[in-house]
């Protein structure tokens, strides 16, 4: 048992079973303000099945990253549990233990340390070896396209290129669950089409549980198997959908009729549950 | 037209011309002069006080201020002031380094210098300090020339004893707590400290062992050159006041403590330092005025030779003017 | 190459204008010696030796005062910067203690430590710990709380947080306070001896001015106080081009 000043080994190299499940039970998680207590996450409720892609949609303000950390291990609920895995191994979420992967709406690179150092960071403060370290990045790099990238340092990469690199460091210790917090909205819409494809196939190659946050909701159709629709705050799950499409899917959906009925469930639940932000700006005359 | 109506425009004007001439009336036609001393105010420059507030600057027809500085032979040779009080040796040195002074007048006809210890610890002669600790501020100044002096009357150098700088001037310090066997210091002053602390000293002095001229007054070559009735006129001066307060030294402390308020809250320690003071003014043959002693220059001027500090580049006469004080 | 020329050919236009300076004014050596005499006294002074004894001694004090000074200061940075505890209780005597004069404290520092070269060591660190701590505390404080974040997703243990992140985050700015202590280390060895040294550039400086009269000599003693402040700000500023890698390069 490593104590709270070590950090802990990650976890082996899964084969096999595709990822973790996650279980939400009745999580409360609130914050103090200078104006009392800030209630996110109110009696959330949710299972996200093993090996599963599933996408939480809902606008700013509605505990998204909130729930994100809570799986990540960041944060923990003040009521209700978190669970990671099934069965004999299932246990709350920590940070660090290299069952998650985590990526941030910024990069998070350091700015000090070269792409292939910052990729293979998690493993540095594990204490792996420096020869494994460097085997692992690379690999890591290569899977999303940066393999010329490495010596490069974060100020010299577009952001694109900084946000892959993010990603491969999420992918190196090779998690069963990964967490992506609107990974690609601070890109250009072409490039965030290839990176959504991009993601879909590492995901089919490699199969793990990805829980992914938007804004977006064309990007939730194409990317998931459920989309997990947030009410405002306090936030809870106001609806599921379930995406039962053939992958891969092409980045354009239009023409789908099951596309099309999809995208109409979530606006309207999304209009129901967030009336002030999503409403009209006056009376249709 | 009659005599008698010129008689009193001519009187009139006979008057004003008479007013105009040179007299010693106060505030007309006295040379506004500035006269440097060390340190900080303090009751043994009685004589300055006393000379400013009795007129005697006035009757020379001079108007003194009087300052104090860490640097007053640079300043008083470059002319920022005119006149300055400094050690015999200092002015060796300097004079010697290219800092154009003379020496005009002696203030003190005993080397004020001694070293001091409890009396168990203070040799009768020179050779019997080899070996002991000795406190002294720092390795320059009068107190430095006079340690060294000493030490070679009788052959030996700093290499026979064990110095102890203390360059807060705080040595007394030193010799209370046992860290040092003997100090310099200055007559008038550490042995009086000493004793109202209830250590009883005695000194071993220079002046028949080691002879080094004392303080002076120092004047600018240039205005030696230019105005010597000027430094006549003020080194008179200064003389007659010494020469009263050597006679009534409670006049002299009254005129410090107007100058220097801060000695009328001790007024028994001024006291006694200023009749030290007194004391070490004159020589053998009493008060002579100021009159500059060659014999004691030229001994002194080859035993700062010997010991290095002056190189013998600048001879004896370009560092004193005799003839100035002394009548 | 084309910074070394125009360092000397302001240096030239410096020395230059000394020069011109004393001539103009008329002013003698023994107040303000012009450039040439000041060279001339200064070949003599490191013929002769004298001047070497006097700077080997600053040098120690120097190196010593500033290496224990800058540990000291960038420990402490580091504690005032990671909890807001630790500075409430401690700033308010770090900051009277550096607006103490040191001129006035450096004398009873010496006689409490001895008035040896620990003394003088210590002194000297004192006046170089102020701007080398406070820059090593703001350099902390300004750590990226995102960067932070994600190295506790990471696991990162609070020793590791302090030493890969915020210390190297904060170098760039800890490196700010160092190029102003080391060249405060100067004046701190030069007050450290006027405070009881007999030995030393800044005793030299006394010796020069008070008991010899010699004004060339107490330039040469401050010329080369200066050369050592210009020499070890550089030394600085070259380890910090090593280990800083900005986005510049």
């Amino acid at each position: 048992m490593t104590t709270s000043t070590e950090p802990l080994r990650p976890a082996p190299s899964y084969t096999g079973a595709p990822g973790l499940a996650v279980r939400l039970d009745g999580v409360r998680v609130s914050f103090p303000t200078p104006d009392g207590r800030l209630v996110a996450l109110d009696n959330l409720l949710l299972d996200v099945p093993a090996g599963s892609f599933s996408v939480v949609i809902g606008p700013n303000g509605s505990g998204k990253s909130t729930l994100l950390r809570v799986v990540a291990g960041l944060l923990t609920p003040e009521a209700g549990r978190v669970i990671l895995g099934s069965g004999a191994g299932a246990s709350p979420p920590r940070a660090g233990d290299g069952r998650v992967g985590l990526t941030f709406q910024q990069p998070r690179l350091v700015p000090w340390l070269t792409t292939l150092e910052n990729v293979a960071l998690p493993l540095s403060l594990a204490g792996a070896p420096s020869a494994e370290q460097h085997a692992r990045a690379e690999a890591a790099l290569e899977q999303v396209g940066l393999a010329e990238a490495a010596q490069l340092r974060p100020p010299n990469l577009s952001g694109g290129m900084a946000q892959r690199a993010g990603l491969a460091r999420a992918l190196i210790q090779d998690p069963p669950l990964l967490i992506l917090d609107e990974p690609f909205s601070a890109l250009d819409a072409l490039t965030r089409e290839a990176f959504d494809g991009e993601l879909e196939r590492l995901w089919l190659e490699r199969p793990r549980t990805i829980i992914l946050v938007t804004h977006a909701v064309g990007e939730a159709i194409r990317l998931a198997d459920r989309i997990v629709v947030m009410t405002a705050r306090p936030g809870t799950v106001a609806r599921e959908v379930e995406v039962e499409l053939p992958r891969p899917r092409p980045a354009d959906l239009t023409g789908d009729p099951r596309v099309a009925e999809i995208g109409r469930v979530v606006r309207e639940t999304l209009a129901q549950v967030h009336p002030p932000e999503l409403a009209p700006w006056t009376d249709s005359p | 037209m009659s005599p008698r109506r010129f008689s009193i425009p001519i009187l009139v004007l006979a008057m004003v011309l008479a007013a105009c001439g040179p007299s010693a009336s106060v505030g007309e036609e006295q040379r506004a002069v500035k006269l440097l001393l060390g340190f900080r105010p303090d009751v043994q420059f009685a004589p300055f006080y006393l000379a400013q507030q009795e007129g005697y600057f006035a009757d020379a027809g001079l108007e003194v201020t009087i300052e104090h500085s860490t640097n007053l032979l640079p300043l008083v040779a470059d002319g920022q002031a005119e006149f300055g009080v400094a050690d015999a040796t200092d002015v060796m040195i300097a004079r010697t380094s290219g800092v154009p002074v003379k020496y005009i007048s002696t203030l003190y006809e005993r080397f004020p210098v001694a070293l001091i210890g409890p009396p168990e610890a203070v040799p009768a002669v020179p050779s019997e300090l080899a070996g002991l600790r000795i406190g002294t501020p720092g390795q320059f100044g009068s107190s430095w020339h006079a340690l060294l002096a000493l030490l070679d009357a009788d052959g030996l150098t700093a290499n026979h004893v064990t110095i102890r700088e203390y360059p807060q001037f705080n040595q007394v310090e030193g010799l209370l707590n046992g860290d040092v066997d003997l100090i310099t210091g200055f007559r008038n002053n550490e042995p009086l400290q000493l004793e109202a602390r209830g250590m009883e000293v005695e000194l071993l002095t220079i002046d028949s062992i080691a002879p080094l001229p004392g303080p002076g007054v120092i004047v600018g070559e240039e205005l030696l050159t230019e105005d010597r009735e000027l430094v006549s006129a003020f080194v008179s001066a200064v003389a007659r006041a010494q020469a009263a307060v050597i006679e009534d030294p409670e006049a002299g402390l009254a005129a410090a403590e107007v100058a220097v308020p801060t000695i009328a809250e001790d007024r028994e320690v001024a006291r006694s330092v200023l009749n030290a003071t007194v004391e070490l003014w004159q020589g053998a043959a009493g008060f002579r005025s100021g009159a500059i002693d060659r014999a004691v220059w030229e001994a002194g001027y080859a035993t700062m030779r010997r010991l290095g500090f002056i190189d013998g580049s600048v001879p004896l006469d370009d560092m004193i003017e005799e003839g100035i004080a002394g009548g | 190459m084309r910074r070394l020329g125009a360092s000397l050919l302001s240096l030239a236009a410096f020395l230059g204008a000394w020069k011109v300076l004393t001539v103009l004014t008329g002013t003698p050596d023994y107040i303000l010696p012009a450039p040439e005499v000041v060279a001339e006294r200064g070949w003599r002074a490191i013929q002769s030796g004298v001047l070497w004894r006097h700077t080997a001694v600053t040098l120690g004090e120097v190196v010593l005062g500033f290496t224990a000074g800058a540990v000291a200061a960038v420990v402490t940075g580091t504690a005032l910067g990671k909890s807001v505890v630790i500075e409430r209780v401690l700033s308010p005597y770090i900051v009277a203690a550096q607006a103490v004069p040191i001129l006035a404290l450096a004398p009873l520092l010496d006689i409490w430590f001895g008035g040896g070269l620990l003394a003088r060591v210590l002194i000297c660190a004192l006046i170089v710990f102020f701007p080398i701590a406070i820059a090593t505390m703001v350099g902390i404080r300004s750590t990226d709380p995102l960067l932070v974040e994600l190295f506790r997703s990471l696991g990162a243990t609070r020793g590791q947080i302090t030493t890969r992140l915020e210390i190297p985050s904060a170098l760039p700015v800890i490196f700010g306070g160092l190029r102003v202590g080391v060249t405060l280390a100067v004046i701190g060895a030069v007050v450290a001896e006027w405070a009881g040294a007999s030995i030393g550039l800044g005793v030299l400086i006394n010796i020069a001015d008070q008991g010899l009269f010699d004004t060339p000599l107490m330039f040469v003693a401050l010329t080369t106080l200066a050369i050592i402040g210009l020499a070890f700000y550089s030394l600085v500023v070259l380890v910090e081009r090593r280990l800083i890698h900005t986005a510049l390069r």
